[in-house]
């Protein structure tokens, strides 16, 4: 299944590729952008459909196509830019170890699976405090060997 | 406009008179808003004769400014901890003090008389120090899911506040030190018409509550804690005016039928919500359940089967609470009968399969017919075990008034039927105008980007939004980021594809947004990203992600994350907070 990546200039890299940028240059360049066009460049490019997602900055408009079951992989490093053609796994190999090399501390861009976003998939729903301590005690009266006491006596005693 | 520049002529073209007569009758909070922004001498009126105020995160502004701009404020609703702390997610220590602000109120709030905390701090002392300063003028006052106190403080309200109309601690986390506080509330107050300490742990003596209703013959409303219903007999003979109840329990003996059969309900009853009752019981109720206009059954040991027998008994229906134990069958029924339905509640039952029957699953069909049914529908929050497109579409297509809906898919059943619900989330979008909150919690797939995308484009007048797995990648909440003109407060969840730069983004995108909540993205360890949005006014509050290492652990070269990062952002006139925790970090 061949894969397409888009990749969209928001910030106008090209340009400043060696530059680190700034806080005030992004929000400069984003109170520029025309929202039509952005609309425009990701319609136009199509539906990415990528199961690891990654934040591109640097760009060109058009789409790279791949062969099957490969994608190009656009690594930023050093000031430099290297794209490669490699298989699905050995990609997600090394973009788990560039994640896991927690000292390298990339400004502009963030790798796709960093240690904690490996994380992200303990994170079970949560439930509600109220309903929690319902089913808690419901559990508790069925699974009970002593038949439940009707309290004839006001409720007066703070069970221990 | 300054009206100091022009003539005399022109000058207070409206006197104050006839602005405040008018003003005193204009309360809704966006007109308000509008109205304090004409002119000074609007302003000036505005903050003298706005009646109520709420502070929807207080941490926005400083009490002192609330004072200075309304002195002669009457009602204050003001709430504290992120709503994630219904969860379990946010830890006791976080903040949310009511301290500060009580101190504030109990020195010149000369009108005050209602007063509602929700999700906040509050300390005995602090109920001693209002009540204090205002507890003789004092008619409502709601302590709702707040911790912190012991029924101490409740005998000090009960004692001093006797032009008490409303006392609402529902869900609060209370100390238990005897229940004399409700003897002296029977002894002391004649007006109260609301009590509610529903779902909170507190003891109390039943002869107490006859007390209460022989002494505040205005009572219309109860909610306690769990009583036995055997127990409440003779209060119920005094409470002839009751319309509303909850929190009576149910505690049978196996085999023991009928026992409860004596027990005889006010006959004005509305509204009802019953502990542990089960199939036996239910009968109970069956002689006023055509009458009745808000059930709660979250909390009943009812099966499938029972819910559809006994709402079908219920026409007059508009308010229902249940679990998804009601299953497609029991919603079903519910669409056939109850027509009159503005509120519809199905919360996430046991996921236990031993406990509940194989019925009680929601899916789209139960979705389906409660959409084509209940055309009056307002309110709709739904834990459904599968869905599809065509049961959103449905909603966008019958559910003109729906003013708030919410859906969460639970993660047990393993296929879903038709994801992504891109068209069903735009249909029902377009097709609900009037939403104002809206809540999206799938799982990985559940909406593609261009889904999410549709979210922000066809957002509307939302204001709050809840979402949960949504998109696939940052792309996804860049063109959601896009639309939502009107969003306020944002919590996201679970979206573990987002980076901190996105997000960063995302949040300096959104025009109205004022408050975001985050957990479960790409996070650093120390929310170097979120930096990006660094801005005047806007707070940024990170909790870093706790990991522990252990030797079986780094063997597969994993760690073990035993706090999950938090990201918290809110604009406020108040500076940063100093009275974080030590694993909250401001990030300057």
């Amino acid at each position: 299944m061949s894969r397409e990546v888009v990749e969209l200039d928001f910030f106008n890299m090209e340009k400043e590729r060696q530059k680190r940028s700034t806080i005030r240059d992004i929000q400069s360049v984003i109170s520029k952008i025309n929202p039509q066009l952005i609309r425009h460049a990701i319609e136009s490019a199509g539906a990415p459909r990528l199961s690891i997602p990654m934040l591109v900055h640097s760009s060109r408009f058009d789409s790279e196509s791949s062969l099957p079951g490969t994608a190009p992989l656009t690594m930023f490093y050093n000031g430099k830019v290297m794209v490669y053609n490699l298989p699905n796994d050995k990609a997600e190999s090394i973009m788990r170890m560039a994640g896991d090399a927690a000292a390298l501390k990339c400004v502009t861009t963030s790798t796709a699976n960093s240690m904690l976003g490996d994380f992200c998939g303990e994170l079970p729903m949560a439930r509600k405090k109220s309903l929690q301590r319902f089913l808690a005690k419901r559990k508790a009266r069925l699974t009970s060997s002593h038949p439940y006491k009707r309290e004839l006596e006001p409720y007066s005693i703070k069970r221990e | 406009m300054d009206d100091n520049h022009h003539g005399p002529r022109l000058r207070r073209m409206v006197p104050d008179e006839a602005l405040y007569c008018v003003l005193d009758r204009i309360d809704d909070p966006r007109d308000r808003e509008a109205i304090s922004l004409v002119c000074r001498q609007w302003h000036r009126i505005d903050s003298a004769t706005r009646k109520h105020v709420t502070i929807a995160f207080c941490y926005s502004a400083a009490p002192a400014m609330l004072r200075s701009r309304f002195a002669r404020l009457e009602s204050l609703k003001l709430k504290g901890k992120p709503r994630a702390a219904m969860f379990n997610l946010i830890p006791e220590d976080w903040g949310g003090y009511a301290s500060p602000w009580i101190a504030e109120l109990a020195s010149g709030f000369d009108c005050l008389k209602e007063l509602h905390l929700r999700r906040m701090v509050v300390t005995d002392e602090d109920i001693g120090m209002l009540v204090g300063a205002r507890g003789h003028a004092f008619q409502s006052l709601k302590l709702d899911r707040c911790s912190g106190f012991s029924t101490d403080g409740l005998r000090i309200i009960a004692t001093n506040c006797r032009c008490l109309r409303t006392l609402y601690l529902e869900e609060s986390t209370i100390i238990d030190h005897g229940g004399e506080w409700l003897h002296d509330l029977a002894t002391n107050n004649t007006v109260l018409m609301h009590l509610n300490f529903y779902m909170t742990e507190l003891r109390i003596l039943a002869k107490d509550l006859e007390l209460l209703a022989c002494n505040c013959k205005s009572l219309i409303s109860l909610k306690l804690s769990e009583c036995d219903l055997i127990a409440l007999i003779k209060f119920f003979k005094s409470a002839s005016k009751l319309e509303e109840f909850g929190g009576g329990s149910f505690n049978v003996d196996q085999g023991e039928a009928g026992a409860y059969n004596k027990v005889v309900f006010p006959p004005r009853l509305l509204s009802l919500s019953l502990l542990f009752m089960g199939t036996n019981e239910v009968s109970v109720i069956y002689p006023f359940c055509a009458s009745l206009k808000k059930l709660d059954l979250q909390y009943t040991f009812l099966n499938t089967e029972d819910h559809c027998q006994l709402i079908q008994k219920c026409p007059n229906l508009e308010v229902l609470e249940v679990r998804n134990v009601i299953g497609d069958r029991g919603l079903e029924v519910v669409s056939n009968t109850c027509k009159r339905l503005r509120h519809l509640r199905v919360e996430r039952g046991d996921d236990d399969p031993g406990q509940q029957n194989e019925q009680g699953r929601v899916t789209q069909a139960g979705l389906m017919s409660v959409a084509v049914g209940c055309r009056e529908l307002e309110y709709i929050a739904i834990y459904a075990s599968d869905i599809s497109n065509a049961a959103l579409e449905a909603f966008g297509t019958f559910s003109s008034n729906l003013r708030d809906f919410r859906l969460v898919l639970l993660d047990s059943e393993e296929n879903i039927t038709d994801l992504p619900l891109d068209n069903g989330v735009r249909a029902l979008l377009r097709g609900c105008s009037k939403l104002g909150r809206f809540a999206f919690y799938l799982r990985p797939g559940g909406l593609s980007d261009v889904g999410l995308g549709y979210v922000g484009e066809y957002s509307g007048n939302i204001r709050y939004m809840l979402l949960g797995n949504v998109g696939e990648s940052d792309m996804g909440l860049m063109r959601f980021a896009m639309g939502c003109k009107k969003l306020v407060k944002l919590e996201l969840r679970s979206c573990c594809w987002f980076s901190e730069h996105a997000l960063a983004l995302a949040m300096l995108q959104l025009p109205s947004l004022r408050y975001v909540w985050v957990q479960g993205y790409i996070a650093s360890l120390d929310g170097e990203g979120l930096r990006e949005m660094r801005r005047r006014y806007w707070n940024i509050e990170f909790i870093p992600p706790e990991i522990e290492e252990s030797e079986e652990a780094s063997e597969e070269g994993r760690a073990t994350l035993v706090t999950q990062p938090q990201l918290l952002a809110y604009y406020s006139l108040a500076g940063q907070r100093m009275d974080h925790p030590e694993y909250v970090v401001p990030l300057f």
